[in-house]
């Protein structure tokens, strides 16, 4: 079993831009139902996370209310054709996704990724899911490159959740 | 560390809605029969008199932020009156009714237009109106549209040309509005985030009206409701064109005794004579040099 270091709230302090941590205590709110809680981020060593496609630390959040864990979100960055986009995506307790988001996109060209329309495509996926564009996820014309990487990134996400629960990580 | 839920201030209802106000009228204009350019600007503000069957859609379009989630388009449909209720060389005065179920008459909107009018309101924010006088070489030849409320408080306005081209008569203007009705009873989140002494726009907002004219004859109860109601109605109109003569900037309060101001006007008693009025649109009303 690795070592997994669960922050309690103490030795992290996020540094997320006031506009960011809105938008993301809004995704909290609709994703879960909840009005007060608490995002407690979870730190994962680098020697165990040798395998992971994404950053842990920082990134992923376990979400709690006085009625306990409620899930998890995943806050990461992607590339878009010119600059980079924030996103964030929602797990319920079993890792299964409920929620993605685009939260800050920087450019005008390939906009079209934050439709709930496109991002639902990731709704239920798990960790033992892959997803890639054209196969299971639809294209979007005029965003391709926004549409892959988002894409890309969510597959990630999914792969290095999977990685980590092969080596029996508990959050 | 543990993050606590942000404190959100945002209670503020949209005003930077641009409401664009298009006024296409495709009537056939004769304009052998007319003569000069004023005369067909009356017979084309004349033209929305009249029974109509008026659809109402909005869609949002775009916002400026990527997880903004866009309301369902907003569809609706009345039949309406509208009567022109005053009429001078330089004025006309159209009061708009709405029929429900053939007999039950709800007075709507009312819009005045006066031609090279220097005079204008606008919308600022938070239910607060400001005045502006403009000089005579920005309105010459031009009509002003001045729209009120339900209940005659002052809405938007608006100064414009109109044109008669390949006949169809057009007036186009630009003018930030009130949310209307419509947003309030709907939605409770087409909000501006306050921001420190800025508002942001959320999203914005196309809609498509269109009268379609149906026989006169079928609007005789919204007639009739008015030649009953008219003189209070006139009374109401007059207690606001004092009110609004001062041209000192406007705020009107949301409600008075829990009730907004049409709703006393509308269901309450004792509001027939013009002192009784005066006292109720005054509980509303605040002023600012």
């Amino acid at each position: 079993m690795i070592k997994l270091l669960l922050s309690l709230g103490l030795l992290c302090i996020l540094t997320w831009p006031p506009k960011l941590e809105k938008k993301i205590h809004k995704v909290v709110e609709d994703s879960y139902k909840v009005d007060n809680y608490n995002l407690n981020p979870i730190s994962v060593d680098k020697k165990d996370c040798d395998a992971c496609k994404v950053e842990i630390n920082d990134h992923l959040f376990s979400v709690t209310n006085e009625e306990g864990q409620q899930g998890y979100i995943y806050v990461g960055i992607a590339n878009s054709m010119k600059n980079t986009f924030d996103y964030v995506i929602a797990f319920d307790k079993e890792f299964k996704i409920i929620n993605t988001k685009i939260l800050i996109y920087r450019e005008q060209h390939g906009r079209q990724i934050g439709s709930k329309r496109w991002l639902s495509q990731f709704f239920d996926k798990t960790p033992s899911s892959r997803v890639q564009l054209g196969e299971n996820i639809d294209g979007i014309s005029g965003a391709t490159i926004s549409a892959t990487n988002m894409t890309d990134a969510v597959n990630d996400v999914l792969i290095t959740l999977d990685h980590l629960k092969t080596k029996d990580a508990k959050f | 560390m543990t993050l606590k839920k942000p404190h959100l201030t945002m209670k503020k209802i949209l005003k930077h809605t641009c409401l664009f106000v298009i006024l296409g009228l495709l009537f056939t204009v004769n304009s052998n029969a007319q003569s000069g350019k004023k005369a067909l600007d009356i017979k084309a503000i004349k033209a929305m008199e009249g029974c109509f069957n008026v659809e109402f859609k909005y869609t949002e379009t775009f916002s400026p932020e990527i997880d903004y989630e866009k309301a369902y388009d907003y569809t609706s449909a009345a039949f309406e009156w509208a009567e022109i209720i005053e009429e001078t060389e330089d004025k006309i005065v159209l009061q708009h009714l709405l029929i429900i179920n053939d007999s039950t008459i709800i007075k709507h909107w009312r819009q005045d237009w006066i031609y090279e009018a220097q005079r204008s309101f606008s919308y600022v924010k938070d239910n607060t109106w400001q005045f502006e006088k403009k000089n005579y070489k920005d309105v010459e030849g031009k009509w002003t549209q001045y729209v009120y409320q339900v209940d005659d408080s002052p809405r938007y306005s608006g100064t414009a040309t109109w044109t008669h081209v390949d006949g169809v008569s057009s007036w186009r203007n630009k003018a930030d509005s009130p949310l209307p009705r419509r947003e309030y009873s709907k939605r409770n989140d087409k909000i501006i985030r306050e921001e420190p002494n800025t508002d942001q726009l959320l999203v914005q907002e196309k809609g498509y009206n269109t009268y379609e004219k149906r026989a006169t004859e079928d609007c005789k109860s919204a007639q009739e409701w008015w030649k009953n109601n008219q003189e209070k109605w006139a009374t109401v109109r007059d207690v606001w064109q004092d009110v609004l003569a001062s041209h000192i900037t406007l705020h009107l309060e949301d409600k008075v005794d829990g009730k907004k101001l049409y709703e006393h006007l509308f269901y309450g008693q004792g509001y027939e004579d013009k002192a009784a009025i005066e006292v109720l649109i005054d509980s509303y009303v605040t002023k600012h040099n």
